[in-house]
């Protein structure tokens, strides 16, 4: 999908509201039948008071009483038929902008998610549609609606005696721009709200995430604190919103109050000059009473407009994120193990100086690589660059000779498998875990041979509801357990490059040792790049590549720099041989 | 979860928590019935009015009709004036029962990780959507007593004009009072099942966007999406329901008022004719009705609010260390109209200055035993460290060693075993064994979204900050970032590298110098010779008197003054 240039908040929403564009209309009609009844009402009470005084048979005056009492009841009928549409058309709309967001939002790339946390996210995807969407079952409609009925009593207010008429829409029109002015002053007021509860969500949801580390570090009180400070500013700022949102509302009616007084006086003085009669008067009164209740409605969307509004500029901001990894041509990789090029690459983290720098390096398919290094050596680094988490800033990355940014990204996921020492769970069963929610299509056998292949076998046979169960923290899976499932997940997926981050470093060695030997199974006949602090576990790999500060210090057949006492790597072997003992 | 939560009335939850700023509370009541009885004095006014226009009696009709827009204006004046008043004490019922769960969290004695909810994105919920349903009680009450005190005044406002005529109209209201209680008891249940609902999506957003690093390098984006679609449809079919039975409810004072104004002026409308009523009884009455027909919405609305409300409480309580609900609106200062300024700690002292209960001569363990549902816990463990120690524990993967660790701290609920201090019992470890007795670092720490002193510090004196970060071999990394020690340290820390966080997670627990530092296995992201460096420092220096660790490392056995061996829970060596 191309980048999205930002759009304005208003039309987001009317993006999505472009498909219902029938329904919706026929909703208006509907609408607009139940806005006007009403407003023949005050005229047959008019009609009604009139007649009774002129002394008619009671027939009639039953008749009209009648008739004013189904057409303001039927009104209301009708209103709960546009009611329960719009609020179906709403959820319709509203998942299908949900989706979008988080579709958006799982693309955009790791740097943006460590900047935006997983609070933050409920509060976009969840939060803000809710208001987006709350403004849509109601406003939207609402607003048509109760136009429509302040026309009408306006033009039947005009019909009735132009000056009363005039009145009442001079009452109005007051009362519209006194709301529109202010309006454009509360939007900022209402998104600075919503803006600091946000924060305090994503706060609090981090705090409730690290229980423990606060706990354990005595930090308790210092997080209250930070609450106490979040929620001062709340304070503030939903105060500083009531004032100019709901000012502006109180204002207005007032402009309409006077108006509606101003009409009565009127009335009465027609009256006296025998040009208006009782009836007529209270009818003109109730329709200048008539139009409060509309501007009242309109306020009160205005408000969820505002927080609407709010709500779409900020998935708006959202939508217009680009991911900095772009999708590519889509030139396939070819199968069996990948061949892996570095062209003399170089590469920063945003804002920051190189982390690699130059580096070249070359590998035929099949072989197996150790990387060691420093910390901040650039490990890592080069491992989510040959997974294109992210580009490079200079040079190329080449699998099976295809450039990385070539390539379809469904199809470098299939092909590259990373397994680093965060294995991160969902509360979903152990067979979504094992294959992300159905992302690897394997059949149950399979699941039940990679647990068997790393040991978990045993472990997942005493599970409540076996491949069903629902992973949470009381699956009693420790750290190193977990290692090994992530590593089930891998052998599921037949990739032609594996990359171990640290994925063993939460083992202790005879573990260690065994998952090797059942990984020896599933990393025959693929490309692996192993990094590792911990040299025993490259005991069995077939080069080694030594980086420092960003590029290459050693590269070569492991068994030839083991051999040369000056290489690092036989340095680094040295010390590490030192030091071990072997435990009994 | 822990036990059952002692079953309090939300009624009386609230009232606790109006209880708190009882002034706030009782101008808001005063002044949202004044509101909602202004239409009854317009009316009379309106009547009077009426009256003598018809009669052509010409006195004081200009000082009626000033009266009446004096009565019409300062209705909304009252408004704008309380709803910024109410707004600021909105704040406050929320977050009352905020800081007090988080307190209770954060510092009282027992495991928290078991009185969580599993997801983090779930327990923000309670904090948000929980305490939002306690405040909405508080907030219906004010509208309920105005718009029934209000009621009232109209009945006895339209009995004093007609009784009979009053006795036929309030028949059509009372009818619709049932029909909405009903209505709102209907609506309890949809409520349920769409909280439920939402729950079930904000908890797999929650997840999804923690595991993202995972997902994507799966490719898992799609089939996430495709799940997320599906929570959506089925939350989607609870929230309609919900919401359309919520609308006709709030739409039902107009359409009663419609109803009662028909049937007032067709009983009217004859007596009109015949002189028993008059033009300004019309007038009067389709006010009075205007009045009268709030009541029945609010009335289903109570029950509505109040059973909502009731989950939320207990969910509430569920969080708290002791379960009862009142302990969630118990008084506390929120300084919210100032905030509260800044954070002040003592600084953290070092081990050789401590005396008496606060320095560790010795930490004995006995038949210490924990039960995990899925197994990997252990069994009657002894153990006993000496000042001034380096033990190490170390075994097999899903040995217990973490379990021990965390036993020992209080960290897990332990079936069976004591721990003691200088040999006196610590009845409560997860209170007692905190800095500056004891500071532990995790196998996956979690640092928080601020500037890496921050993370590191978490509100103390920076002091020993620079040493801290030296011991934990953090300084190189500090000198490559951009803003030094201010780098804002991202959700998950993903800006840093694995063994970058663990290392911060150590120079925070060092930077507290504690008596006892326990250490769960910080050689897992840390090359060989950093590691070494890294233990070096630490040995030599006095930030710790004593020094409880997992490893495997073959070289911090060797220094170890004694090694724990766990095999399948048990203490093999």
């Amino acid at each position: 999908m191309a980048a999205r240039t930002s759009r304005s908040d208003l039309g987001l929403l009317a993006a999505h509201l472009r498909p219902e564009r029938a329904r919706l209309a026929v909703l208006g009609v509907v609408l607009v039948v139940a806005m006007l009844a009403p407003v023949a009402g005050p005229v047959l009470l008019g009609s009604a008071i009139d007649a009774a005084l002129r002394g008619e048979p009671t027939g009639d005056l039953l008749a009209l009483a009648i008739g004013f009492l189904l057409v303001t009841v039927g009104g209301d009928a009708l209103q709960v038929v546009v009611v329960w549409q719009s609020v179906h058309l709403a959820w319709r709309v509203g998942n299908r902008l949900r989706l979008d967001l988080a579709r958006h939002a799982l693309r955009l790339d790791l740097d943006w998610h460590s900047r935006h946390s997983a609070g933050l996210l409920i509060e976009r995807l969840d939060g803000d549609v809710e208001a987006i969407v709350t403004f849509s079952s109601t406003a939207v409609v609402q607003l048509l609606g109760n136009a429509v009925l302040l026309v009408g009593v306006a033009a039947v207010s005009m019909v009735i005696d132009w000056r009363a008429g005039l009145l009442i829409v001079l009452a109005t029109a007051v009362a519209g721009t006194v709301m529109v002015r202010f309006r454009a002053a509360a939007v900022p007021a209402h998104d600075a709200e919503r803006e600091v509860q946000s924060q305090l969500y994503g706060d609090l949801e981090e705090r409730l995430g690290g229980l423990e580390d606060l706990r354990a570090n005595g930090a308790g009180s210092y997080a209250v604190h930070r609450l106490q400070e979040h929620s001062a500013r709340w304070w503030r700022a939903a105060r500083r919103a009531a004032l100019i949102g709901d000012g502006s509302y109180a204002m207005a009616a007032t402009a309409f109050s006077v108006g509606s007084v101003l009409t009565l006086a009127l009335g009465i003085w027609l009256h006296r000059d025998g040009a208006m009669t009782l009836g007529t008067l209270l009818a003109l009164f109730r329709f200048s009473q008539m139009v409060r209740q509309p501007v009242e409605r309109i306020a009160e969307q205005m408000r969820e407009a505002q927080k609407a509004q709010a709500g779409a500029r900020r998935a708006a901001r959202l939508l217009a994120e680009v991911p900095s990894v772009p999708e590519g041509r889509g030139v396939p990789l070819p199968d069996g193990p990948l061949a892996v090029d570095l062209d003399s690459v170089t590469f920063a983290y945003a804002g920051d100086s190189d982390v690699l720098a130059g580096l070249d390096l070359h590998l035929r398919p099949g072989t197996r690589l150790g990387v060691v290094g420093r910390t901040g050596s650039g490990k890592s680094t080069l491992g989510r660059l040959l997974a294109r988490l992210w580009d490079v800033s200079d040079g190329a990355v080449r699998l099976g000779g295809v450039d990385v940014r070539d390539a379809a990204t469904t199809d470098l996921r299939r092909r590259v498998a990373v397994v680093s020492q965060d294995v991160e769970l969902l509360r979903v069963s152990l067979r979504d875990n094992l294959t992300f929610l159905g992302t690897v299509a394997v059949d149950d056998a399979a699941l039940w041979q990679a647990l068997a292949d790393v040991g978990l076998d045993g472990w997942a046979r005493g599970l409540p509801e076996g491949l069903d169960t629902v992973l949470d923290d009381r699956s009693g899976l420790s750290a190193g357990q977990a290692q090994l499932l992530a590593f089930a997940r891998v052998l599921l997926a037949d990739p032609g490059l594996v990359l171990l981050d640290e994925a063993t470093s939460r083992l202790d060695p005879a573990t260690e040792a065994a998952l090797t030997a059942a990984a020896e199974r599933a990393l025959a006949g693929r490309t692996v790049v192993i990094i590792a602090h911990r040299l025993a576990t490259l005991d069995a790999v077939d080069e080694i590549l030594v980086l420092e500060r960003g590029g290459v210090l050693e590269h070569g057949s492991r068994a030839a720099l083991a051999g040369d006492p000056s290489s690092r790597y036989a340095r680094l072997l040295a010390t590490s041989a030192a030091a071990t003992e072997v435990l009994a | 979860m822990t036990a059952t939560v002692k079953a309090v009335r939300p009624g009386r939850v609230g009232w606790e928590l109006v209880k708190r700023e009882p002034l706030a509370y009782a101008w808001a009541l005063l002044a949202w019935v004044t509101f909602y009885a202004f239409p009854l004095p317009a009316g009379v006014l309106l009547k009077v009015l009426l009256d003598r226009v018809a009669t052509s009696d010409a006195d004081s009709v200009t000082g009626l009709l000033v009266a009446l827009g004096v009565v019409e204006v300062g209705r909304w004046v009252l408004l704008a004036s309380v709803v910024v008043q109410w707004h600021g004490v909105w704040v406050f019922w929320n977050t009352l029962p905020r800081v007090n769960m988080l307190r209770s969290l954060v510092s009282d004695p027992g495991p928290a990780a078991g009185r969580l909810p599993s997801s983090s994105g779930e327990a923000v919920s309670r904090f948000r959507d929980d305490t939002f349903n306690l405040g909405m009680v508080l907030d219906v009450w004010l509208d309920m007593a105005g718009a029934l005190v209000s009621a009232l005044a109209a009945v006895a406002v339209m009995a004093s004009v007609d009784t009979r005529i009053t006795l036929v109209v309030v028949l059509p209201v009372a009818l619709a009072l049932l029909l909405c209680r009903q209505l709102g008891a209907q609506l309890r249940a949809w409520r349920r099942r769409e909280r439920e609902a939402t729950a079930a999506v904000t908890g797999f957003i929650g997840d999804v966007f923690g595991a993202i690093g995972a997902l994507k390098v799966a490719g898992a984006e799609e089939a996430v999406a495709r799940r997320f679609d599906e929570l959506g449809q089925h939350r989607a079919v609870a929230a309609r329901a919900d919401q359309v039975a919520t609308q006709v409810l709030r739409a039902s004072s107009g359409a009663i008022g419609n109803l009662g104004t028909g049937v007032a002026v067709l009983v009217l409308v004859p007596a009109l004719a015949d002189g028993g009523a008059t033009v300004g009884d019309v007038g009067l009455f389709a006010s009075a009705m205007a009045v009268l027909g709030s009541l029945p919405r609010w009335a289903a609305s109570l029950g509505a609010y109040h059973r909502q409300a009731e989950v939320s409480v207990e969910r509430m309580a569920e969080l708290m260390a002791t379960p009862d609900p009142l302990g969630v609106v118990a008084p506390g200062d929120l300084a919210l109209r100032h905030g509260p300024g800044g954070f002040r700690t003592a600084p953290p002292g070092a081990p050789g200055d401590r005396h008496g209960a606060d320095r560790l001569q010795r930490l004995d363990v006995r038949g210490l035993s924990v039960e995990h549902p899925g197994g990997g816990g252990i069994t009657d463990i002894d153990l006993a460290i000496d000042r001034g120690s380096l033990t190490v524990v170390t075994g097999p993967v899903g040995a217990g060693k973490s379990t021990l660790l965390r036993a020992v701290l209080g960290l897990v609920p332990v079936t069976a075993g004591e721990v003691r201090w200088n040999g006196e019992l610590i009845t409560e470890p997860s209170t007692w064994l905190v800095p500056p007795r004891a500071a532990y670092v995790g196998q996956v720490p979690r640092l928080f979204s601020e500037p890496l002193a921050d993370a590191v510090l978490l509100g103390l004196e920076p002091d020993g900050l620079l040493e801290a970060i030296r011991l934990a071999c953090l300084d190189d990394d500090v000198a490559w970032m951009p803003e030094g020690l201010a780098t804002v340290v991202g959700a998950k820390g993903v800006r840093l590298s694995g063994g970058q966080i663990q290392r911060t997670a150590a120079a925070r627990a060092f930077v507290r110098r504690p008596e006892l530092l326990v250490i769960d296995d910080l050689s897992s992201a840390l090359d060989v010779e950093t590691e070494a460096r890294l233990w070096d420092q630490l040995l030599a220096s006095a930030t710790a008197a004593t020094l409880l660790v997992v490893s495997h490392r073959p070289a911090i056995i060797a220094r170890a003054d004694q090694v724990i061996e766990l095999a399948a829970g048990r203490r093999v060596r």
